[in-house]
């Protein structure tokens, strides 16, 4: 064989094998992560590593298939969120066969049109990537040209529609014209400035003849000689509401389901399970936000490499460190502070997101959680800006007890907004439910103190944003003006 | 004590196989030892038989060695003006040897015994086998554009028998068969070029032979090959005379001087605009390459409707075609190469033609890359085979401007070693090895995912 021909063939060889573990890493298993064409984006990044939560379609299907089961995956995920924001260009309005004129321009009954992953160059805020002037594709014609139907919007631009605080494509709950004249007098500031859930949420406390005391704690001996322990959990609100330490601890003692000694079954540090037993909608509202997304139910799992391997009858003869090789990699459960994409505090890059995290789990100091907690990590303008806020002045007042139960505004005031559910009053702790459009926290949050105008100003001024919304807005968003002008019109034609 | 025969049996032939075992071994053994003997007795016998008998070379073979280039390519080109020289050195051959003998109307055949020169001794057949008597002009024609007798490979072969190169048969992606030569004594050629310019720079009375090889050599244009610009015009008058020598070749270097210079010096004028033109085609896709991987991207514009970068960087359709068109332009690139280094298509173009095409499709392929990318180097593994990609176009085009640029280098005073035109030459085909496996994952991401 001469030199050529051996160095020829190791290098088609080598070309092979490289080309056949790719496939296999494609195909079978294995972490693909050298094989992504660009950036996720900062919503999905942390789960970038399972692919089959959106790439549902099998490997070999063809375009059409593909797009539409990443499009289903799409809605399996965020459906309720566009339900729940009364979207204004739902899916249902586009499959309408009359909208066909629309669909060359711009198809709205694909997610995948404006929303394309792992494209950075051209993903804008909200993971948008079409132009800024979308809204230029169906309403700038016909009886669909706003210029026409709005004396107000004559001389606009289109990269203005979603940029300026007026409009969002799907979620309009306080920028539709009767609301904004319905609360276009109002002042800056309402005139019992609490709010009013969070209020209600701190008088649910059981009777002092309920609640447990020090006496009261069911746990190993050993345990019950940890007085700093004992001391938070008495004056926490699990004691207030006779949760005892058996229910976290030994939840088979407190359920009694099993007899044993609290010894046999103490458990020093119970599972995120434990918590969620209890907060059900806390841990589901968790694991929808950026902080517990990785615990997401749909979550694709991994691939199943050893179900493959014995579907071609090679699982008893691969080497075990080859099915490692060919494994795909779970998602863990906890986002660690180093993975975060917003600036983040060096010291806390090892910490990660689960319920313990912000909840000390005997104290289960909520005034901790809702403030010191998220500064313990973000370092961010809007973040670093809160303590020389007027809302933390407010803050300090309320938890020293010199103002009122509501009045005080802490990070998780409006970014884990209390909700009614089922008669209770709990926290959403989808922190990014009501985050952007930020327009989406004017109706939970900010309306219970400020007036429409001023928070639609304040909302739209980043550098406002930025200083912890210390001074008034810079910006002025037009749109009271123009449907009290649009009123007019109407009365008068 | 009495042994049963089985046993007895047994017994023998255990020792004969013992025996048999043994004798194996030992032939086994003496079969290495007489290997590896005969291979180094074979060698030392080659390099004592190399330095007690010379190579008997003739003068088609010395100009053969002597149109040797750089990548050990001996007849670049099927062109007719080479065929003459090797058709009037082989006629020279003949003439010496007393085979033919000429004058100014007719050649003739002296002697039909044949020479045991292959090419020598088809020409005195082919001469043989005219009826009628031609003149020297007229042979020099003849054998020179003659299909069924193609003296560029007879000449080969012949400088094959006789030594001085090695032939090398192989197949290449097994459909084209090619025939390469190769020098086994590097010093021939460096000897023949001594051998004329003590011909050409002393006042000695050279022989026949090596009068006839100088005017030869000056009559195909390779004299400023081994002579400097002013030792070329200082000889000017010592190969006046040596022209005018009556000696049994000049008819023959007088006719081809007469058909061929011409036709000659128009090749080297057109190689040599040719290898400008590589030159300044590799510094600007050099200039381009290096471009592609400093420039920021040319962002896509943000304004909603079609235009042409949204289309070129954004568009499926649009980014499969130049991408394909990319692949395209490789792959004939990369064609061209095998053409070229094994010499498959010669009747379609000459060398540097082809050089010529393969530094201009890679210029065109820079082009292509940035409708492609638009400066973009992607990420992970597509950064991966954008960067081989462009090293490969960035060495090709060092190459290119080393190769044809080289006189123009030496002008501004940066000799070109062979050391450094082979440098970019191997990074541009090392860094091309893993490519098809990077684009066919690059091909798969996109219709996969």
């Amino acid at each position: 064989m001469s030199k050529n021909f051996i160095l020829i063939s190791s290098w088609f060889l080598a070309t092979l094998i490289a080309i056949v573990i790719v496939g296999v890493w494609m195909t079978v298993g294995g972490s693909r992560q050298l094989l992504l064409v660009g950036q996720t984006t900062d919503a999905h990044h942390q789960i970038e590593v399972a692919c089959e939560t959106c790439h549902k379609a099998p490997i070999f299907s063809g375009p059409a298939v593909a797009v539409k089961a990443m499009n289903k995956a799409c809605r399996t995920c965020h459906e309720d969120e566009l339900a729940k924001s009364d979207d204004s260009h739902p899916r249902k309005k586009f499959r309408n066969p009359r909208m066909a004129q629309f669909w060359d321009k711009l198809d709205a009954r694909l997610c995948t049109t404006c929303h394309t992953e792992h494209r950075p160059e051209i993903t804008r805020e909200s993971a948008v990537t079409v132009a800024t002037n979308f809204c230029i594709a169906c309403h700038s014609e016909g009886d669909q040209d706003v210029r026409l139907i709005r004396t107000s919007h004559a001389d606009l631009s289109f990269d203005t529609c979603a940029s300026s605080g007026c409009h969002n494509y799907h979620d309009n709950r306080v920028l539709y014209s009767d609301f904004l004249v319905k609360h276009a007098q109002t002042d800056w500031l309402t005139q019992k400035p609490v709010h009013e859930l969070t209020r209600q949420a701190r008088l649910t406390y059981k009777s002092e003849e309920e609640r447990l005391m020090h006496h009261d704690a069911q746990a190993p001996s050993a345990a019950l000689f940890n007085p700093a322990i004992l001391r938070d959990w008495a004056d926490s609100a699990h004691a207030i509401n006779a949760i005892n330490c058996t229910s976290c601890h030994a939840p088979a003692i407190a359920n009694g389901s099993d007899s044993a000694g609290v010894e046999t079954v103490w458990e020093d540090k119970p599972s995120q399970k434990i918590c969620a037993d209890c907060h059900k909608f806390e841990q589901n509202t968790f694991r929808k936000g950026r902080h517990g997304m990785r615990q997401h139910p749909k979550i694709a799992n991994p691939r199943d490499i050893d179900g493959k391997l014995n579907s071609y009858g090679l699982a008893h003869i691969t080497p075990s460190f080859i099915k490692e090789w060919f494994s795909d990699p779970a998602v863990p459960m906890y986002m660690t502070v180093a993975e975060a994409r917003l600036p983040m505090r060096s010291e806390a890059a090892d910490l990660s997101v689960g319920c313990g995290s912000c909840h000390d789990p005997h104290s289960v100091n909520v005034a901790y959680a809702a403030v010191d907690a998220c500064l313990t990590c973000h370092d961010d303008m809007h973040s670093e800006a809160y303590r020389k806020s007027p809302h933390y002045t407010l803050w300090l007042a309320e938890v020293a007890g010199e103002a009122s139960l509501g009045t005080g505004v802490s990070c998780a005031t409006c970014h884990m907004a209390k909700v009614e559910r089922r008669g209770n009053l709990v926290t959403d702790h989808n922190q990014n439910d009501i985050l952007r459009p930020n327009e989406k926290m004017i109706r939970p949050v900010c309306l219970d103190c400020h007036g429409l105008k001023f928070a639609l100003d304040s909302l739209a001024d980043d550098e406002l944003i930025k200083r912890n919304f210390r001074g008034r807005a810079d910006v002025h968003v037009e749109s009271i003006e123009w449907a009290l002008l649009r009123e007019r019109e109407k009365q008068d034609d | 004590m009495d042994c049963a025969p089985e046993a007895f049996n047994t017994t023998i032939e255990k020792e004969q196989g013992r025996k048999q075992r043994q004798s194996k071994e030992t032939t086994g053994l003496r079969k290495e030892i007489v290997f590896v003997l005969r291979h180094f007795l074979g060698k030392i016998i080659a390099v004592l038989v190399k330095h007690i008998i010379p190579l008997m070379l003739t003068i088609t073979d010395n100009i053969l060695l002597l149109l040797e280039n750089e990548d050990g390519i001996f007849v670049a080109d099927q062109n007719e003006s080479i065929n003459s020289v090797l058709a009037g050195a082989v006629l020279l051959d003949l003439s010496l040897s007393g085979q033919i003998d000429t004058d100014l109307n007719s050649l003739i055949v002296l002697d039909e015994t044949p020479t045991g020169n292959v090419l020598m001794d088809h020409v005195l057949s082919e001469i043989n086998a005219h009826s009628n008597s031609a003149d020297t002009e007229h042979w020099i024609e003849t054998l020179a554009s003659s299909r069924s007798l193609p003296i560029q490979e007879l000449a080969l072969a012949s400088l094959a028998q006789s030594g001085a190169v090695e032939q090398k048969d192989r197949n290449i992606l097994w459909l084209f068969r090619s025939r390469t030569f190769q020098t086994t004594d590097l010093d021939s050629k460096e000897d023949i070029k001594v051998q004329i310019k003590d011909v050409v720079l002393s006042d000695n009375i050279p022989n026949p032979a090596d009068a006839a090889i100088a005017c030869l050599v000056d009559a195909c244009g390779l004299l400023p090959e081994i002579l400097s610009d002013s030792q070329i015009k200082q000889c000017q008058p010592r190969m006046k005379i040596l022209r005018r020598l009556d000696l049994i070749g000049r008819e023959v270097i007088n006719r081809i001087a007469s058909i061929e210079r011409r036709q000659i010096l128009k090749i080297r004028a057109q190689t040599a605009r040719r290898q400008k033109a590589n030159f300044v085609l590799s510094i600007v896709g050099c200039f381009f390459a290096v471009a592609t991987l400093l420039s920021p991207r040319v962002p896509i514009p943000n304004q909603f409707g079609p235009t042409l970068l949204e289309y070129l960087w954004n568009d499926s359709l649009w980014q499969q075609w130049t991408g394909y068109l990319l692949l395209g332009f490789s792959l004939v690139g990369l064609l061209i190469v095998i053409v070229l280094k094994n010499r498959l298509l010669t009747r379609f173009g000459n060398y540097s033609t082809w050089q010529l095409t393969h530094i201009l499709l890679g210029f065109v392929c820079v082009l292509t890359l940035f409708l492609h990318t638009g400066f973009r180097l992607g990420a992970n593994l597509n950064t991966a085979l954008m960067l081989f990609y462009l090293v490969v176009l960035i060495a090709g085009a060092l190459a290119g401007i080393l190769i044809g640029g080289s006189s123009e280098l030496r002008k501004w005073g940066v000799p070109v070693t062979k050391k450094m035109r082979k440098a970019p030459v191997k990074t541009h085909i090392v860094f091309l090895l893993p490519l098809p496996a990077l684009l066919v994952v690059h091909i798969l991401l996109v219709y996969l995912y």
